[in-house]
This record gives structure tokens, sequence and C-alpha cells, in this order.
């Protein structure tokens, strides 16, 4: 049993690997090619990600419940985090909300899903205090049960793990990319922790202009 | 990770700018007596989301005296508990953890928290975070006298001038 979830931390860790050094190679890509040609993907695939999840179920943070396969439509940058964290979702929702800025109105149409992976202290109530600092931004959180998460996560290979810290309180350890994904569900770029802001620019334009 | 690289050095560049005199004596004649003493420079907290119930604070931390001495604990009016916490990137998965032994501090070798790294964790805190305002925080050490000093409290974005 734990041999097998050794493995299967050790399986996400690499493909999380993998991932980091295709988005690397992506930003490479987007970097000459953004301007140019936007709508000829990088040659990476991204189709391993979020498979199989089209009846799945998750609550929003208005407390409705949300079928995954519904949530298609706009643009969308998805990440996974929790509110108790420090500095990884902070700041990745701040970059975000700033690339978004600099693009102007088209930014708009996308939307942020932001997929708790600390269900258990992140209800709808403090998704939605939490998330409603980014006023103007379309952007929602959802939770669920450990198992209706974990679902989501694993379809998309973001990895989590439950730090314990002194008198009972924890943190939670977790995989920090941004997926970008298109109208119809398809992950089509990753957006990697740290990233300069303009090479954060250029993903998202990349991805607002493949929608037009 | 060049992206990552790039963002701490901007972060250190902001910080530098923001506060050109960091109060770290090389060899001054009077430091030279060397009686224990931690200078604290270039300290800010991140502004928080609304709702936040955790923050993070950042410092360099230069040891003024002879001998090696450590960052044992912080506190704040401002959170319920104070935590010294490293988060290391791993694998591609942001690890974090408690710093229970605190942070050494070599005889003047200035130590930086900062972004991706060391950081004070202000756990339950009583309200969110405000750009512009500041919070005490009291910073404790094993042979040093504590310092209490205001944390200005920043937005958290790096570049995007």
């Amino acid at each position: 049993m734990n041999r097998w979830m050794l493995s299967r931390r050790l399986l996400w860790a690499t493909v999380a690997v993998a991932g980091l050094g295709l988005a690397a190679l992506a930003w490479r890509a987007n970097t000459v090619e953004a301007r140019t040609e936007p709508a000829a993907a990088p040659a990476q695939n991204y189709e391993m990600f979020g498979q199989g999840l089209a009846e799945a179920t998750l609550v929003d943070q208005t407390g409705a419940q949300v079928r995954w396969g519904d949530l298609n439509g706009p643009p969308r940058a998805l990440f996974f985090g929790f509110t108790r964290c420090p500095e990884i979702c902070p700041t990745t929702l701040a970059d975000l909300d700033s690339a978004l800025d600099q693009i102007g109105p088209d930014a708009a149409r996308l939307r942020i899903d932001f997929v708790t992976i600390d269900p258990a202290r992140d209800t709808p109530e403090t998704l939605s205090a939490y998330l409603g600092s980014f006023a103007g931004r379309d952007i929602r959180g959802y939770t669920g049960s450990e198992a209706q998460i974990a679902q989501i996560a694993n379809a998309y290979r973001a990895a989590y793990r439950r730090e314990e810290l002194d008198g009972g309180d924890y943190t939670m350890n977790h995989t920090t990319m941004v997926y970008l994904i298109d109208g119809e569900g398809r992950v089509v770029d990753l957006l990697s922790y740290g990233a300069p802001p303009d090479r954060v620019v250029a993903q998202l334009s990349a991805l607002l202009s493949r929608q037009s | 990770m060049m992206g990552w690289r790039a963002a701490l050095a901007a972060v250190a560049v902001l910080a530098g700018c923001s506060q050109p005199q960091s109060g770290a004596p090389e060899t001054a004649p009077e430091a030279a007596v060397a009686a224990p003493s931690v200078a604290v420079s270039e300290a800010w907290a991140a502004a928080t989301p609304n709702a936040a119930q955790v923050a993070a604070g950042y410092a360099t931390l230069t040891n003024n005296g002879a001998a090696e001495d450590r960052l044992v604990s912080a506190a704040s009016p401002r959170a319920a508990r104070v935590e010294i916490h490293e988060m290391a990137m791993e694998g591609g998965m942001m690890n974090m953890r408690a710093v229970p032994d605190g942070v050494a501090l070599a005889p003047g070798a200035p130590v930086s928290l900062a972004p991706g790294g060391l950081h004070i964790m202000f756990m339950d805190i009583t309200a969110p975070f405000v750009d512009g305002e500041t919070v005490p925080v009291t910073l404790t050490f094993t042979n040093a006298p504590p310092v209490t000093i205001d944390f200005p409290v920043r937005p958290r974005t790096v570049g995007a001038h």
C-alpha cells in the first residue's frame, strides 16, 4: 500500500518535472512565435492533462454543484492551491491578476479557476471571501470531498501532500503549475511559478488569441 | 529555473532600492567589541487577499556579534502564532516546513528571509495585511537581545510596474 502510494508520488513528481521542462520549452517557443502565429500550438502535447473528467463534480464558491465538463467555454487558467497558503497561491493569483491588467479589456474573457487541495478548511464561504479580493475578475473557487478533489487533481497530475505543523495545524505542499485551457477544455500551455511577467503576458495573450 | 531566479533577483533589487542603507556595518571600530546584536533590515510583509488567515514576512538578518547566533522565534500582536518556515521547490512540488530549530546566523554574514526560501509565517492573523500599513514583529535570538520592528506591508506582485 505504502509502496504504491510512494510510487504514485514518484510518478507525479516525474510528471511534474517533465511538465516543467515542457513549460520551459513552451516559453521559448512562445517568445518567438507568439506574435507571428499564436494559433500554431507548440509541439508539446498536453493531452494527458484533465482527461476523463466530463462527469466529475465539485462545489463552487457559491455552494452550487458543478460538473467539470460544464466549465468549458471561456479560455481558462486553472490552478490548484489553498487559502491558508502563505506565498505560492497569493503570488500566483497576484501575478495572474497583474498580467491580465496588462493585457487589457480582452483579458475579461479569461476565467481563473481555483481548485482547493485543502477542502477540509476551504469551504465555499472561505473561497468566496478569499477570491473576492480580485474584484472585477472572473475568478471561481471549487471545493468538494477529498475524493472529488483527488479525482480532478490526479487527472491534471497535480500533486499535493499534507505537512503537519506544531499544535495540530498543518499546511499543504503542492505543485505550482497553472494550466492554460482552451474553450473546449484542452490544456494548451502551462505557466510556471515565478515566470517573468512579460512571459506570463505572452502566454496568456496566446491563449486568448486562440479563441478569437 | 531561470524565471524563478529572475523573480527572486527582482525582489532583491526592489528590497534593496527601497532601503539603500541596510545598516549592516562591516567592521566599524565600535563593532569590534561585538556584543551580541542582530540587525534587521529590508523587512516587509506581503499584503494578503481578503479573508486570508495566514501571511508571510521577509527580512535580512545580520549578526553583528562575535559569536554565532540564532533566530529562534518570532511573535506579533497581529497573529495568533508566528513560526519560521522554509519552502523549497522539489521535483516540481513546492514544499513548506517549519524550522523548529530556528535559523543559524553566522557573525557578519547576512541571512535573507525572502520569497522562495525562509519566511516568517503569520498564522491566524487578526485581520488581512493591507498595503501601506505596518505589522509589528518581535524577533527573538539565542544571544542577541530581541528586536521589535515594524514590517511595512507591500503588494506581492513582482515586476509589473
